[in-house]
């Protein structure tokens, strides 16, 4: 992994105030952060949030309207041959050539990335072997399943070795056996010093993957950090969602009297509150809302979480 | 370069997984062709003209010159329109006929009297075999008026100086002396001492000729116009399956990613031109001229069609439209541009239009190459033209693609 004066890994892709617009619409708002050598990065937030366009924009795929992307230290539109060069994809649909064999695949992809000769052989059976496509190497994948193709399209990112490895949403469709591979597949690539940028909407994914994250909505990174300093901002509150029927003023002046309680959002029938201790507090709570005329149908209550921030965060569940 | 030929090298692997489409775009020409034998049989296809006469004479020799122009085979390709001498000259100015035979007042009298009769006849300049064959009708009529005058010409005479139908003694005496006048020459016309040689090709190369004028070039230019389009709709493969996408965030320029398909779709035009040039000479027996400038040409001009294609392909907003633009402008090139059928088989207009397309442009050129009727500087500009229209395209394909099309 390269340090910076042998203190902190060197930051391997730098993103400034990045902007992507299309016509009125703005689908990146003045994104700005940094993933460092060795660091899986993890990028959250529910589709349309603008998370594969901050990919598509470090990527070199979109030209950014406004703002600075640097990997590798090249300025991804100013030098874009050299910064692509560093850069190892895995799309969210697939992009593989289905008539071609796994090995053909990899020949190729290895190939235009600048690998030949004996180097590139050598990297297409080990990365054959990594993902355990060494038995199937030679068959066409139009006859492989959807997680082997999966694995493959992930395999075709990384077989020249790159420097930064953008996977969005690698995960999407690929069974429970797959995902477990190429989970612990992005750990091995991040262990070897690869920079690894990640997005999902799988906040259990996250957790588990990631060494920081950052939380994106409407185009606008709202949080990010560690999953530790994350989960500082909703402190140990639990996170109470309520539906029913109710009168708005009445349930208001009801919560206000309540203490520790903090409502994230209010809405005609379904209620998200933040809550210390909610599930002790459920029954008095439910009182208090009862004798305000609230006719309660169901209540869920979660344990702080990067969903319950989420929800914290922007009012919203994550799958909406 | 290596990266172009990398390139290459995975879609010439794409092409022979899928044996099928190739087999289609090859086989299809083959078939229109087999279909068009079977329509119009081996021999070349009939011309066809309209011959404008004249009648100014009106006598019963007259009307049998007019019919000799239309008698037996003739007839088939020949019709005769009798028009007056300012409608014939007008009409032949505006292209309308093959011909105008003007048959002078008196020409009974000149033929019958031993004197000098007059046919004129104008032909169209800008039509090769009808007026050629007209001409030689005329010729060996003029020869068999001289003939005539020689022989019988003095009983002729006589009898057009009569007023109404000669006595049955004339006509008993005029057939005496045409019964003497064949013994005389029966010992030289029966058997003839003049042999008559007619210099044709044999039976089996009488079939071969037409077929490789005019056919065979339509059947390599239809193989090269479908291959083109066929494989045009690639792009929307690459789109559609993420390839070209994941190719743009590589260091892989757009220029080389498409050079490397120009490459392999050269390799097969390369190969479908060799494999034209050994059906010419082995299969129909044919001389094919300026071989490996064939072969270049069927390169260059394919190369030229598809980049044409895939214009079309990426400038539709999606692939159904592009399919659909793609279809409508294919058949209408393959029509008109003689690669369905010969321009020859065309009306004289529509000819004219298809020569001047792409596709026509290019199979004028090539049957000028095979014929060996191109010359060394036209053969080099139409190099020139072709490479030059096949630049500029790549420039425009390259840039539309990495800017719009990819996104």
């Amino acid at each position: 992994m390269t340090q910076k004066g042998g203190g902190e890994p060197r930051a391997v892709i730098e993103v400034q105030n990045l902007r992507k617009t299309y016509g009125p619409a703005v689908a990146v708002d003045g994104a700005t952060f940094e993933v460092r050598a060795g660091e899986v990065f993890g990028l959250l937030g529910p589709n349309g949030a603008g998370k594969t366009t901050t990919i598509h924009c470090i990527s070199g795929l979109l030209k950014p309207a406004s703002g600075r992307v640097r990997v590798a230290g090249h300025d991804v539109v100013r030098e874009g041959k050299a910064a692509r060069a560093s850069i190892g994809v895995a799309p969210q649909e697939l992009a593989l050539y289905e008539e071609l064999s796994a090995a053909e695949n990899l020949a190729y992809w290895g190939g235009v990335q600048g690998l030949r000769g004996t180097q590139l052989k050598q990297r297409i059976e080990e990365t054959l072997e990594l993902f355990g496509l060494q038995d199937r190497a030679r068959e066409a994948v139009k006859r492989f399943s959807g997680g082997m193709k999966r694995r493959l399209n992930f395999a075709c990112a990384v077989v020249h070795g790159p420097k930064v490895l953008l996977l969005d949403e690698p995960t999407v469709g690929v069974d429970p056996q797959s995902r477990v591979r190429l989970l612990e597949t992005v750990r091995q690539q991040a262990r070897q010093g690869v920079c690894v940028l990640y997005t999902t909407h799988y906040m259990e994914e996250a957790e588990t993957l990631c060494d920081r994250l950052a939380i994106m909505d409407n185009g606008r990174l709202i949080a990010q950090g560690t999953l530790g300093d994350l989960r500082a901002v909703l402190g140990e509150r639990e996170l109470l969602t309520l539906t029913g029927t109710w009168e708005e003023r009445r349930i208001r002046e009801a919560l206000d009297r309540m203490e520790e309680l903090e409502v994230l959002h209010f809405g005609p029938e379904e209620l998200t509150l933040a809550a210390t201790d909610a599930s002790g507090r459920l029954v008095r709570i439910l009182n208090a809302l009862g004798a305000a005329g609230a006719e309660i149908r169901g209540a869920t209550v979660r344990q702080p979480s990067l969903e319950s921030l989420f929800i914290r965060l922007t009012g919203k569940e994550l799958r909406e | 370069m290596r990266i172009a030929l990398l390139c290459a090298r995975k879609d010439l692997l794409r092409m022979a997984r899928d044996p099928v489409a190739l087999g289609v775009w090859l086989g299809m020409p083959v078939l229109v062709a087999v279909a068009l034998l079977a329509l119009f049989g081996r021999e070349a296809p009939r011309p066809h003209g309209v011959l404008f006469i004249a009648d100014q004479d009106g006598t019963s020799l007259s009307s049998l010159v007019a019919r000799a122009y239309t008698q037996g085979e003739l007839g088939q390709m020949i019709a005769a329109r009798a028009v007056s001498v300012e409608e014939g000259r007008r009409r032949m100015q505006a292209g309308e006929g093959s011909a105008l035979l003007v048959i002078p007042k008196g020409f009974a009298i000149a033929v019958f009297g031993g004197g000098r009769a007059t046919l004129e006849l104008v032909t169209n300049p800008s039509q090769a075999i009808l007026p050629g064959m007209l001409e030689e009708i005329t010729e060996i009529l003029a020869d068999g008026a001289w003939y005539v005058q020689q022989l019988v010409g003095e009983d002729l005479r006589r009898m057009s100086e009569l007023s109404g139908r000669p006595p049955d003694t004339m006509i008993a005496g005029f057939s005496l002396r045409i019964a003497h006048l064949i013994d005389r020459v029966g010992g030289y016309v029966d058997p003839p001492v003049i042999d008559v040689v007619r210099d044709a090709p044999p039976s089996e190369a009488a079939g071969t000729v037409p077929v490789t004028s005019l056919m065979f070039p339509s059947m390599v230019s239809m193989a090269v116009l479908f291959l083109a389009y066929g494989y045009a709709g690639d792009i929307w493969r690459e789109k559609l399956a993420g390839t070209l996408r994941r190719t743009v965030v590589t260091p892989v320029s757009m220029n080389q990613w498409l050079g490397g398909k120009l490459l392999a779709l050269g390799a097969l035009f390369g190969c479908v031109g060799l494999a034209a040039l050994a059906v010419a000479k082995f299969a129909l027996n044919a001389a094919a001229h300026h071989g490996a400038l064939v072969v270049c040409w069927v390169v260059v001009a394919g190369l030229g069609m598809h980049l044409l294609m895939l214009l079309l392909q990426i400038a539709a907003g999606d692939i159904r439209t592009a399919h659909v633009t793609a279809n409508i402008t294919v058949m209408t090139l393959a029509m008109l541009g003689g690669s369905f059928f010969p321009f020859e088989m065309m009306p004289a207009w529509l000819a004219r239009i298809g020569r001047w397309t792409p596709n026509g442009w290019a199979l004028v050129k090539l049957r000028g190459m095979l014929d060996g009727s191109a010359d060394a500087t036209g053969i080099a500009a139409a190099f020139g033209i072709a490479a030059a229209v096949s630049g500029l395209l790549f420039w425009w394909v390259s840039r539309r693609l990495r800017n719009r099309f990819v996104l």
